[in-house]
């Protein structure tokens, strides 16, 4: 344990919400002090000392809180809840400080700033930034920090913290994540987060190699494109995003790695941890996710093929790297200098497809967003068994996962939660749409943020940016980005919290 | 009693009772627009005539091969209900072709599919038409709408799924005996038609219109005889009348057989009623707002009214164009999509089901919060079977399915539609509503080439047969190719 400071109190106070917040902005700290190291020696702007500040201030915060508060063993599934959503929040926070202090936003547009940092920690990738290339080293990679960090929480949200708390039937996952089910909450969480981040280092370090061993980016670019790609975030340095390579190679690797983050890490530590490398294709999820990206990929290339949209490999290259980055929510844009690959400029069947295929997202215990592969699967064999039922109308069919029977609970909660996923993308679409864009902007805006994808259809793609939207709407997708991170039950009962009494005794 | 006669060949194939029927209902269908023919020995005349007799022998005859007398399993009455439904829209393709309505097979499916699917997807002008087509039109939706009440108050409940929410208030108006029921399902479907043919004929129709608006009021269908819809009358007072006839024909069935009956109390408590009237008037006022600029207050709130009632009860009359600034034409798509009570005409994902899942979706929140609680959905007072609750949740994943594979059809075969326009085709299909986004413009990227035709008739069937007998055909049909090649005509054996 800790040694007790007996500064203000007897002892610290029980609150697990504060102590994980400081836990969480202690734990920014080294990520603001590396950039502004980069940003000090890089030498063109000079906003070493914002992101200096910003990282005193945040280790200052975070080792306050730490000191003064303290986890119980065993928390409250609410604590849990509020635990996980107001860190986000304060990281979300934190993060915004450089971008003020820095310049790249005045003042007066606080919003543009907490909205960039809230698409990094949540890895959505959606910047309200016209032109990235003009901001310095240092802020770049805090930038693209701010996509690894939210990458690290996602993993210990999806495997220790989601499934404890049974979210949108993710209990289903529980028995898969390292650790063992037994073990009090505080300590599954630690072994949990420290085997997993491990696994996630390796990645990062193993993407930033492969891209730089290959011609094109330098040391710069492979390190900030790695940490985005394994926070499937998809900030990227350049304008153009990935099309600034214009090279097969670089697009091929970034696509390997974006299928790879967005498969449970989970999996990934048992393939290399137990030396068991089936372990990934006994999974039904990630086969079904596999077989839907590979799918719609090909599906996508034969529609684009009989349009008139460039010679054969162009189509092919274009279609499976943007059905990639959208199936993986990652949402990398490809658009070449000749302007070639900007899937707006697709046919409407093409986007359709895509839209459908942006509310599905990656698999449990990655770090993708979206409505998550399982609860896709929960809802086609909820259809199978509809059909059954016809043929026999009293009979009794269980939904199987694997050989593994599901129980009825966690059916009906992972279909909950597709209908509250639903419910708040029709919402945000109709309020984006009623402060003036149109219906597919703001429908694939909506799903998007709620994805965590990044760019979205119409207006707001892959050559555009954010600020395609409106101000009160890009704080709506901000929410939206928010609420689809923490899988939407973290947020609303955050949020209902004070009136959670009300709510149980009425229902 | 069973049927001693020696010798007497009797069918149980219940494609032939299909068969029969559809043959005796067109036979019905084409000799009242005869008599709206009579007056001129054109080719309507002719053909009507000859429809008539035809399908009326062929009616006839093929009936006294079938056995009436017997109980029909569940899967029995979903397989001739939907086979119903395929056989008379071939025919009445068929009657639109030969007068000459449509010169493809494909765009006269599309008429015939739209009309007894109550939906009025329609790319032909009425005024060109004669008054018996018109007529005929109508009808078609007429009995279209009557076809899917029995649908809910006769096969659903025979097929056992009596827990479904369809059908939980269908007790006060079902009876014990199958005949009885439909009999008095048929005599209230009239009463309430010649109720809105009447105040139409108040409202200024004349009699001729009043009783084809009727027709297609009551049915949710929304063929006119006008161009314009309802705004070729151009009549304010119609319009109020018309826009109140889609909201009753919206209220489910059982709610107006008791308001008939005088049972107040029980209209009052029942939720699905008060969320309907919350959605009409929320979705009213929206409207409102959206196009206050277009007139006085009483025009504005007339338009946003008839355009709610016509999403809501998926009707599909029309007094503007529809094409609406973003937002709204949101809130259209959504109301498209949700549609009319369950137990009426309408069709649409049905608002009941939005009620279920909306305790539903607030049950699994507390839940959350206390873990080992046991909860359950209540509607109206009623606790929902968890059973139930399963079924929706199928259903909401077909009908989403349906639509995006609608959509992505619709816009694979239409290249220069947009996104926008195909998904509205695709739901107003699947709602049987009627017009959709962009319809009746000149810059519609939508051009009903004969791929989309057949592909939103196939919307159609689904959606008015309430996706499930549709399902429940496949099934069978799959079953049947699995267990070998289709069953011949199976005569009953001889009783000695």
């Amino acid at each position: 344990m800790r040694a007790n400071p007996n500064l203000f109190t007897e002892s610290p106070i029980d609150s697990p919400t504060l102590n994980m917040m400081g836990l969480a902005l202690a734990f920014l700290s080294p990520g603001l002090f590396l950039a502004g190291m980069v940003e000090w020696f890089s030498g063109n702007s000079h906003n070493e000392w914002a992101l200096f500040a910003s990282a005193g201030i945040s280790l200052n915060i975070g080792l306050t809180l730490r000191t003064l508060t303290e986890t119980p063993e065993e928390v409250k599934p609410l604590s849990m809840f509020s635990m996980v959503a107001w860190s986000w929040v304060a990281c979300s926070l934190m993060g915004s400080l450089p971008y003020l202090w820095g310049g790249v936003f005045p003042w007066a547009k606080f919003d543009s700033a907490l909205f960039e940092s809230i698409s990094g920690f949540s890895t959505s990738g959606s910047t309200v930034l016209e032109d990235i290339e003009s901001l310095g080293k240092g802020m770049l990679l805090w930038r693209q920090l701010t996509q690894w960090y939210g990458g690290m929480g996602m993993i210990v949200l999806a495997t220790a913290v989601l499934p404890r708390l049974g979210v949108g039937g993710l209990a289903l996952m529980s028995a898969e994540a390292p650790g063992h089910k037994s073990d009090m909450f505080r300590a599954t969480a630690t072994k949990t987060a420290k085997t997993l981040w491990t696994v996630y280092l390796g990645t990062t370090l193993l993407i930033a190699v492969a891209l730089w061993i290959t011609p094109g980016p330098t040391l710069f670019d492979a390190i900030t494109h790695a940490v985005s790609t394994a926070g499937t975030g998809g900030f990227s340095t350049y304008n153009s995003s990935i099309g600034h390579f214009d090279s097969l190679a670089v697009e091929i690797i970034i696509i390997v790695a974006m299928i790879f983050s967005a498969i449970s890490y989970t999996l990934h530590y048992r393939a290399f941890a137990q030396r068991d490398k089936s372990v990934w294709f006994r999974s039904s999820e990630t086969r079904v996710f596999l077989g839907v990206t590979f799918t719609t990929a090909l599906l996508v290339t034969l529609i684009n093929a009989f349009g008139d949209l460039g010679s054969l490999p162009t189509v092919i290259r274009d279609s499976v790297f943007n059905v990639v980055a959208l199936a993986t929510s990652t949402g990398f844009g490809n658009v070449r200098a000749d302007g070639v690959g900007d899937f707006v400029l697709w046919g409407a069947s093409t986007q359709i497809l895509l839209l459908f295929l942006m509310t599905v997202g990656g698999t449990t215990g990655s770090t993708a967003g979206g409505m998550k592969v399982f609860r896709l699967q929960i809802g086609l064999k909820a259809l199978k068994r509809e059909l059954r039922l016809f043929e026999h109308p009293k009979g009794i069919f269980q939904i199987k996962m694997g050989k593994e029977p599901v129980q009825e609970r966690i059916v009906a909660s992972a279909l909950a939660f597709v209908a509250f996923y639903i419910s708040f993308v029709i919402l945000g679409t109709v309020a984006i749409a009623a402060l003036g864009n149109d219906l597919v902007t703001s429908a694939s805006g909506a799903i998007s943020a709620m994805s965590n994808m990044g760019p979205a259809l119409g207006d707001a793609g892959p050559t555009s940016n954010y600020l395609a939207f409106s101000r009160p709407s890009r704080s709506i997708l901000a929410f939206l980005m928010l609420l689809g991170r923490l899988e939407i039950y973290a947020v609303l009962l955050m949020l209902v919290a004070p009136a959670n009494r009300i709510l149980i005794k009425k229902s | 009693m069973p049927n001693f006669t020696v010798g007497e060949i009797k069918s149980k194939n219940i494609f032939l009772f299909a068969a029969s029927l559809s043959f005796l209902e067109v036979a019905l269908l084409s000799s009242l627009s005869f008599l709206w023919a009579t007056t001129s020995l054109d080719r309507n005349f002719w053909i009507f005539l000859l429809f008539a007799l035809v399908t009326g022998i062929f009616g006839f005859l093929s009936k006294r091969f079938v056995r009436t007398d017997r109980e029909f399993s569940a899967a029995q009455i979903f397989q001739v209900i939907t086979l119903n439904f395929f056989i008379l829209t071939l025919l009445c393709s068929l009657i639109y072709i030969a007068a000459d309505v449509r010169s493809t097979f494909d765009g006269a499916l599309l008429e015939a599919v739209s009309g007894l699917t109550t939906t009025s997807l329609t790319n032909i002008s009425p005024e060109s038409l004669g008054k018996s087509i018109l007529f005929f039109r109508s009808a078609s939706q007429w009995m279209g709408g009557l076809g899917a009440l029995i649908l809910v108050f006769v096969a659903l409940p025979a097929a056992g799924r009596s827990e479904e929410f369809d059908v939980s208030f269908a007790k006060s108006i079902t009876s014990q005996t199958v005949s009885k029921t439909l009999h008095r399902l048929a005599k209230f479907y009239c009463i309430l038609t010649l109720f809105i043919g009447g105040a139409f004929l108040i409202a200024g129709m004349t009699f001729f219109e009043s009783l084809c608006h009727a027709f297609s009021a009551v049915s949710t269908g929304g063929f006119s005889t006008r161009n314009a819809s309802i705004a070729g009358f151009d009549s304010a007072a119609i319009e109020w009348v018309v826009a109140a006839s889609m909201i009753f024909s919206a209220m489910n069935i059982v709610i107006l057989w008791w308001i008939w009956k005088r049972k107040f109390r029980l209209v009052a408590k029942n939720s699905e009623l008060q969320f309907f009237a919350l959605l009409v008037v929320v979705c009213t006022l929206l409207f409102g707002v959206w196009i206050r600029n277009s007139g006085s207050f009483e025009e504005v709130s007339r338009d946003s009214f008839f355009l709610v009632a016509s999403l809501l009860s998926t009707t599909g009359f029309f007094t503007v164009h529809w094409e609406f600034p973003s937002a709204m034409t949101g809130i259209v798509l959504l109301l498209l999509g949700t549609g009319a009570m369950a137990g009426s005409t309408g069709g649409g994902y049905g608002s009941g089901r939005l009620l279920q899942h909306y305790h539903f979706a607030r049950r699994e929140l507390t839940q959350q919060l206390k873990p080992n609680s046991v909860r359950v959905v209540k509607v109206s007072g009623r606790v929902i079977d968890e059973r139930a609750l399963q079924r929706l949740h199928g259903f909401t994943a077909i009908y989403i399915a349906l639509v995006a594979i609608g959509a992505l059809c619709i816009a694979l075969a239409n290249s220069a539609a947009s996104p926008v326009e195909a998904l509205s085709l695709s739901l107003t299909a699947l709602a049987t509503a009627g017009p959709f986004v962009g319809s009746g413009l000149e810059t519609s990227g939508i051009d009903f080439n004969a791929a989309t035709n057949i592909m939103v008739s196939i919307l159609m069937l689904i959606g008015r047969l309430s996706i499930f007998p549709v399902a429940y055909l496949g099934v069978a049909l799959l079953r049947t190719f699995r267990e070998g090649p289709i069953r011949k005509v199976r005569y009953q054996r001889i009783r000695r």
